[in-house]
């Protein structure tokens, strides 16, 4: 008698599990004793199944356990395995896991999100459509200090020439102007060798301050000082005024 | 289909084969149905149910008769016994995952081996051992083979050792088989 033997009864009744009902097994092929008992405890055991009074079976139980087995449903249940079968399953699955409300939520979530990234994208485009004009770099060429040349006026400033894409630009910025009287007004003068550019015409503003920009013909214009009259009108082609600002040397 | 065997009927079901199905039912519904019948204490839409999931069990899962093990009316009877008990036991809500798994394994088990078909005992036969039998063997009997109780749940209701129950069942079967007189089981048993 082994502690094995002991499981004979659980394993007549069948409370043995799977793997211990194969190791039992194993153990009746090598003990006589338990193989001998088994046969006689199972002579009683299913001689209990006649323990049963004869009854009648009702006719239309036939037909009613065939439906049943033949059903669609019941066949497929017990065999399909297919991928509805494994979608259904996850299916069911997420629902456990996420409630509707939950569902919902996360939903409305999303949907916010994704108009916001493509809102943010709309933004980013046309703020850098936006920024495109000021991308070109402007580079300053060369800057000149100018000052009055007059005792009577404090006026001073500076010229400058700067790059960008369109080509090259003189731009003259000066404070303190002495206002001028009638038809008066400043005229810019590039002076090169002798010869004399027009380089435009300008009334400062009541402060004294006057801006001008001029384009210059190309990149190879160049020039040597700057000379501001005072002229009677804006029509002149050469300075009939006298000069009021100057390089400074 | 009605000069088939057993054996020939079961292959012909393995190779779902309807009419051979159909002709195992006839000839097996009564044994079926009066065991199943007992088993839910005479409830007649209980048996119902129980007697589908056997036909349904016997059509899906036909691999698991093996004829070496015995005949095919003590397959049948230890199928229905097994989803009686499982009904039972799911009704008593002590249907804990253990005792599942213990109910479908034990269809495997060789529980029916030894009947023999061509002496089949009566249930005369049978009260009149079972009379042999203490109040307390008998009631243990009852319990295990009808109520779907386990031998651990029945030594807590008798309050007993579970040593006990399993060598009082075990003294039962013995004193029953030597009353039922089968074949051999005079010589060695007497002392019982």
């Amino acid at each position: 008698m082994t502690k094995k033997c002991e499981q004979l009864v659980d394993y007549l009744t069948g409370e043995l599990k799977k793997e211990e009902c194969q190791d039992f097994e194993y153990h009746l092929s090598q003990c006589q004793s338990c193989s001998s008992d088994l046969k006689q405890l199972q002579e009683a055991w299913s001689a209990l199944s006649f323990d049963v009074e004869e009854a009648d079976v009702p006719p239309e139980l036939k037909s009613e356990v065939m439906d049943y087995v033949f059903s669609d449903k019941k066949t497929k249940d017990s065999q399909e395995n297919g991928f509805t079968t494994i979608y259904s399953k996850w299916k069911n699955r997420m629902k456990q896991h996420f409630k509707p409300l939950a569902s919902t939520i996360i939903a409305i979530l999303f949907i916010v999100v994704t108009v916001l990234v493509y809102q943010n994208i709309q933004l980013h485009q046309a703020l850098s459509e936006m920024e495109k004009p000021t991308d070109s770099t402007v580079n300053v060429i060369r800057t000149v200090k100018l000052q009055s040349v007059i005792t009577s006026s404090d006026a001073q400033g500076y010229a400058a020439v700067v790059e960008n894409e369109n080509g090259r630009e003189l731009i003259v910025n000066l404070n303190q102007l002495p206002m001028p009287e009638g038809e008066q007004t400043y005229q810019v003068w590039l002076l090169n060798d002798g010869n004399r550019k027009n380089a435009g015409t300008f009334r400062p503003a009541a402060n004294g301050k006057g801006v001008i920009t001029f384009p210059l013909p190309d990149k190879n214009y160049t020039f040597g000082n700057i000379g501001i009259t005072l002229e009677p009108d804006a029509n002149g082609t050469k300075p009939r005024g006298k000069k009021v600002v100057g390089t400074t040397l | 289909m009605k000069d088939k065997s057993d054996q020939e009927l079961m292959e012909l079901i393995v190779q779902e084969h309807r009419p051979a199905f159909e002709e195992l039912y006839d000839r097996y519904i009564k044994l079926i149905y009066s065991y199943a019948l007992k088993a839910m204490s005479g409830d007649k839409e209980k048996t119902k149910e129980i007697v589908q999931q056997v036909f349904l069990r016997i059509w899906v899962a036909k691999q698991h008769y093996d004829s070496d093990k015995g005949q095919l009316v003590n397959w049948l009877i230890t199928v229905t016994r097994n989803i009686s008990i499982d009904y039972i036991r799911k009704e008593k809500k002590l249907a804990e995952k253990q005792q599942k798994a213990i109910l479908h394994d034990s269809i495997e088990m060789s529980g029916y081996t030894l009947r023999d078909a061509d002496n089949q005992l009566t249930k005369m036969e049978i009260e009149e051992a079972k009379s042999k039998l203490s109040e307390e063997q008998r009631r243990l009997i009852t319990l295990l083979y009808w109520g779907g109780y386990s031998l651990l749940e029945i030594a807590e209701f008798e309050n007993q050792k579970i040593g006990t129950i399993k060598s009082r069942l075990h003294q039962s079967l013995k004193r029953l088989r030597y009353y039922l007189g089968t074949e051999g089981g005079m010589t060695d048993d007497k002392k019982m």
